[in-house]
This record gives C-alpha cells, sequence and structure tokens, in this order.
C-alpha cells in the first residue's frame, strides 16, 4: 500500500495548526500506542468468542483514525464494528487482516511524519 | 473581561483528550477535570461543576448516555457537548432527546465546527439542522429517552456501579 495515500495530510496540518511539531509527535505516539492496544483486545475478544469486545476495539480504532486523516483505517473499523455489534464475529475477523494492513501503512506514514519537522 | 470557561472532558482516548486539551488551550478556556470512565465523569462534574462538559458517547464503566442522564438530573443549565465516532448513530438522537445540547463527531475536532459547538466568540453557530440542536427527533429514541429516565436515581447508579464492576471482572 502507498503510505503517501492512507493519510490525509490535511488532517496532519491542522493538528500543527493548533499546537505544532510538538502536539502532532504526541498526537501519533498516542494514536499508534491506542491502535496496538485496540488490536490486542480484538484479539483477546476473538479468543474469548466476544463480538462486543471486537466492536468496541474497532469503535475506537475508528474514533481516533479521523483525527490523523487515516480515513481508509476508518473506513475498514467501521466495517469490523458494524459486523461485530450484529454479532457477525466470523465476518467481522475475515476484515480484520486488512485492518492490520492497513494500519501498518498507517504507521510507517504517521512514524516517519512525527520524525521529520514541518517543511 | 469574563472568566475563561471552565471545561470537564470526558473521554476515555488519550489521544482524543490529547487534542481537546490542546485546543481548549489555544482559545483560552480551563481544563476543570478529566475523565476516562463515566463513574469518574459524574464525580469530577460534582466536584468541579464546570460550565461546559465534553461526553464521550462511548466510554467504560458508565457510557456517555447514563452519564447524560444523571447529569441532567444534578445540573439542567451546564452545556453538554456530545463526542462521537459518527452521526448515523441512534445513540446521537437519544442524547439530544435527553438533553444534550450539541454534538461534535470526533474526526471534526480540529474543524471550526468543534469551535462553535463550544460557542468560542466569533465562531458563528451551525443552522439547526446541522448543528444537532434536537432537530433530529425519532419517535423510537423518545420512548428510550423515556424509559431510561424513568425510577429510582440512586438504584440506577447503584445498578450501574454493579454492571460495571461485573464488566471489570471481565477484562
Amino acid at each position: 500500500m502507498n503510505n503517501e495515500k492512507c493519510i490525509d495530510p490535511a488532517a496532519l496540518e491542522r493538528i500543527r495548526g493548533i499546537g505544532g511539531d510538538d502536539l502532532l509527535t504526541k498526537m501519533i505516539a498516542l494514536f499508534i500506542q491506542n491502535v496496538e492496544k485496540r488490536l490486542q483486545e480484538a484479539l483477546e475478544g476473538k479468543a474469548a468468542g466476544d463480538s462486543e469486545m471486537i466492536g468496541r476495539a474497532a469503535h475506537s480504532i475508528r474514533s481516533s483514525s479521523g483525527n490523523v486523516g487515516a480515513m481508509r483505517l476508518q473506513r475498514v473499523a467501521y466495517e469490523i464494528e458494524r459486523l461485530a455489534m450484529e454479532g457477525n464475529i466470523n465476518r467481522a475477523w475475515e476484515r480484520f487482516a486488512e485492518l492490520e494492513k492497513v494500519f501498518a501503512a498507517v504507521k510507517a506514514r504517521l512514524t516517519e511524519e512525527g520524525e521529520q519537522p514541518a517543511q | 473581561m469574563s472568566a475563561a470557561k471552565r471545561v470537564l472532558i470526558c473521554e476515555d482516548d488519550a489521544d482524543a483528550r490529547l487534542l481537546i486539551r490542546s485546543i481548549l488551550n489555544t482559545i483560552h478556556f480551563e481544563i476543570a477535570g478529566e475523565a476516562e470512565t463515566g463513574i469518574q465523569a459524574l464525580n469530577l462534574f460534582r466536584e468541579t461543576r464546570p460550565d461546559i462538559v465534553l461526553l464521550d458517547i462511548q466510554m467504560p464503566q458508565g457510557d456517555g448516555l447514563t452519564v447524560l442522564r444523571f447529569l441532567r438530573e444534578i445540573d439542567r443549565q451546564v452545556r453538554v457537548i456530545l463526542l462521537t465516532a459518527d452521526d448515523t448513530s441512534h445513540s446521537v438522537n437519544t442524547a439530544l432527546k435527553l438533553g444534550a445540547n450539541d454534538y461534535v463527531i470526533k474526526s471534526s475536532l480540529t474543524t471550526p465546527r468543534f469551535l462553535q459547538a463550544l460557542q468560542v466568540d466569533g465562531v458563528s453557530q451551525p443552522e439547526e439542522s446541522t448543528g444537532g440542536e434536537k432537530s433530529k427527533s425519532d419517535e423510537a429514541a423518545d420512548e428510550e429517552a423515556k424509559s431510561k429516565t424513568s425510577g429510582d436515581p440512586q438504584r440506577r447508579m447503584t445498578t450501574m456501579e454493579r454492571r460495571e464492576e461485573k464488566n471489570s471482572s471481565r477484562r
């Protein structure tokens, strides 16, 4: 996946506009930390057969994604949340591999961004 | 010069709290407190009596709707702005029926929409149809709001705490 396209740069610029590079770097670190924690919770939900737990984890990922402009991640998380909340744990899980793949691209792009000062 | 508005942030995601805190600092609003759970939100509200409550719909240990019901029993005037992942949720309609003043989609926190909801001077208010000022009525939301606000508050609070204890033990 093209790392450049998985993030809306305007969203990052809005964060910079509020608190500069310092805020953006902290936001990125917290976002990555939060998503990794929620992915782990979703795995635990799958192991326990708890579709609500998967749904809650996907909801949190969806909520956070918009602020850093990770719109594709937000969409995939929403699909998983909806399926999980409907009790379709297997179908939700089928989409999980894509969620992880999109997050890997988002993380790579945001990590680059967090390491670079604004142009 | 009027005193800075005091805001209670009720949100379980740390990244969203950081962003909100930064925006509030920028516009010179005072942060009355930060809650990560519904029970913390109610306790902090009683302690700090803020001017504005930013309330996430989905929080552990008491979701936003439950907290909103209790808040409105304590204080009918405080401005409550709901934080939600999207505006298609049935919960948003229910919250507006229960007395939330407005709602903001979390991905819009960095846009003027958030400042409109906070009623920052110089930022015009949205039209009713787009701002969520109780325009999205539906009968189901009415019924849900009515049914969930009936009964003894103390008993419902205890039930909420029991339910959360059960959930915590599952986590």
